[in-house]
């Protein structure tokens, strides 16, 4: 695994945190990794993105393979996938259908033939977002891979891995309590427990402040090529967390907060043991395009 | 993909509040008098309808904001043109003129008065507030036309509402010197008091229900800094509320001005009313910051 510089024998993403509280279900080489860091790796590519700042499916293929060996020490994307998946699983990829910064069906594509190349058939695979609980493939998952971008949000702070699963409650609302702290919980629900394999928080096009009533505008939405890959929810969150509130820093001109704290992240460590969010705790790969990083 | 909430009749000419006083305001039937048509731009004859029972089906994460400052209603317009070519205009009924102003003020950047009492436009985006109303017109992806069409439907829907509605009294006790006009909010939930520097995810000032807050950024030769201004319901609340947040948040029930994180923090009571000011680069700066906001009050007894 020449582009990244990591070997089988110095690979070391830590489930402890999450496999202890979850039980992912992870392969046992996975889990027989050293403890004590979660691993996220960060690929940015400037080629990624057309004129019109939509993904480019090829480029996203080749730096979600080049993360996932990076991530997982295995040699190929296939056999990233293959550690991560099998061919019996039933596969959920959760999604984000948010209409001006969506998860991208480009990305989605890419996820798909992922999951397929473990060896899941295509019948076994379902991608969803709102519809999760009404979904059949969702309803009998197996596996679970989260996908979605981060931006600003009214009420949570940010939109984050951990916040992608609030669609698998009937009553949303009920998890706004206190700034969205405990979402961290819904990862303890039946339909989801243990189940996540990979996250996948997009980075392509990040919005770091939200304004209006739909918490968009272009004004804020910048183009960061990047995409952060993880077994560990908090953990990649909390890398997420750094650039937007960095890009926050960049534009505002001083240490300006989110408007709210996105501390559902800092939660789902201390409360929910999802994972971690102690930068200290997290070893952060960094593969591609290097300018403007915010890190 | 649009939600489809369930289609309400719309309920107008209702006795409405404005600015906190009772008023027979006649309401603008804003779904029979805006345009169908704009260049072009069309929408359908009925908006879709909310409250805030199943805001959150439409705003999409979003409602809470708008909960928290007492949404009462929102009609939705689409105006559309062509394929993937969309004009948003929501329209929030906000009850009274003060949650107008405190949900328009809370996200901007810098003060125009293009449109109603107050407005904003940044890359597609023009939000405003008139009376009780706060309208957002969202045209995504902007373009030279939309951004023509987005202004006119602004000042369309800013022509049906009759009349201005007053501030939120509490933002004049705001001492002017080095005032940073933009940085000013209203709000009566206390998770907006972090918006400008994080104080704590609790309520350590009692803000809710029977309160008022303003906040704001002051930009004075010796350093920045924010003041709050909390009214209470009475003085016991304010005294219990300067208890509370001494105590929590500046290290003792007695504290003055304090150091926190660097910076100094400091809490006075002037009647009903509490003074607070956050991240000053100085002990004097805080304090010159409490008396000044404390002397406004007490002038306009």
């Amino acid at each position: 695994m020449k582009e990244a510089g990591i070997g089988r024998r110095e690979f070391c993403v830590s489930v402890a945190t999450v496999g202890g509280a979850l039980a992912l279900h992870l392969p046992g080489r996975l889990l027989a990794a050293p403890a004590g860091k979660s691993r996220v790796v960060l690929v940015r590519n400037v080629d990624v993105l057309d004129a019109y700042g939509k993904p480019k499916e090829a480029v996203l293929e080749q730096m979600m393979a080049q993360a996932l060996t990076a991530l997982t020490g295995q040699r190929t994307a296939r056999e990233a996938w293959q550690s991560l998946l099998g061919p019996g699983d039933v596969v959920g990829i959760k999604s984000n259908e948010w209409k001006y910064i969506p998860t991208t069906t480009q990305l989605e594509h890419v996820l798909k033939r992922g999951v397929q190349s473990a060896g899941v058939p295509e019948a076994s695979i379902g991608i969803d977002d709102r519809g999760v609980l009404k979904h059949p493939i969702f309803q009998r998952a197996t596996a679970l891979v989260n996908a979605r971008p981060m931006r600003a949000h009214h009420w949570s702070g940010v939109g984050s891995l951990i916040k992608n699963y609030i669609m698998f409650v009937p009553d949303p609302p009920s998890y706004h309590g206190d700034s969205c702290a405990d979402l961290g919980k819904l990862w303890h629900l039946p339909i989801v427990k243990g189940k996540t394999r990979l996250n996948v928080l997009s980075m392509l096009t990040p919005q770091f402040h939200g304004v209006g009533p739909h918490s968009f505008n272009p004004k804020y939405v910048w183009r960061y090529h990047g995409l952060l890959v993880g077994v560990d929810p908090v953990a990649v969150d909390s890398v997420g967390l750094r650039i937007i509130l960095a890009r926050r820093r960049a534009h505002f001109g001083d240490d300006r907060p989110l408007p709210v704290p996105a501390h559902h992240i800092q939660y789902a460590d201390t409360r929910w043991h999802l994972g971690t969010a102690d930068p200290a705790k997290i070893e952060l790969v960094k593969l591609g395009y290097a300018k403007d990083l915010l890190l | 993909m649009r939600a489809r909430p369930r289609t309400r009749p719309l309920v107008l000419g209702l006795l409405l509040r404005a600015g906190g006083v009772a008023h027979a305001a006649p309401a603008p039937d804003f779904a029979k008098q805006l345009p169908l048509e704009v260049s072009g731009w069309k929408r359908p004859a009925r908006p879709q309808v909310y409250d805030a029972s199943n805001l959150y089906e439409y705003l999409d994460g979003g409602a809470e904001l708008y909960i928290s400052f007492g949404v009462r209603r929102v009609l939705a317009f689409f105006y559309e043109k062509g394929k993937d070519r969309e004009i948003k205009v929501d329209v929030f009924d906000m009850g009274t003129s003060h949650n107008a102003f405190g949900i328009f003020a809370h996200g901007r950047e810098r003060i125009e008065t293009e449109v109603g009492q107050g407005s904003e436009y940044s890359a597609g985006l023009l939000t405003f507030w008139k009376d009780r109303y706060y309208v957002s017109v969202l045209g995504y992806p902007e373009t030279e036309e939309s951004r023509a069409v987005v202004r006119a439907l602004g000042r369309a829907v800013a022509a049906l509402v009759p009349r201005n509605g007053p501030l939120p009294p509490l933002v004049g006790l705001l001492p002017r010197p080095h005032l940073v006009p933009a940085s000013v909010r209203y709000f009566r939930h206390h998770v907006w008091l972090n918006s400008a520097c994080f104080v704590a995810p609790d309520n350590l000032l009692g803000i809710g229900k029977g309160t008022e807050a303003v906040l704001a950024r002051y930009a004075p030769p010796g350093g920045k800094h924010v003041l709050v201004l909390v009214e209470y319901a009475d003085a016991k609340a304010a005294a219990s509320a300067r208890r509370t947040f001494a105590a929590r948040y500046l290290g003792s029930p007695a504290a003055g001005v304090t150091r926190v994180k660097e910076r100094f923090a400091g809490i006075r009571i002037v009647g009903r009313r509490a003074v607070v000011v956050l991240d000053a680069p100085s002990r004097a700066v805080a304090e010159q910051a409490l008396g000044a906001a404390a002397g406004v009050i007490q002038q306009s007894k």
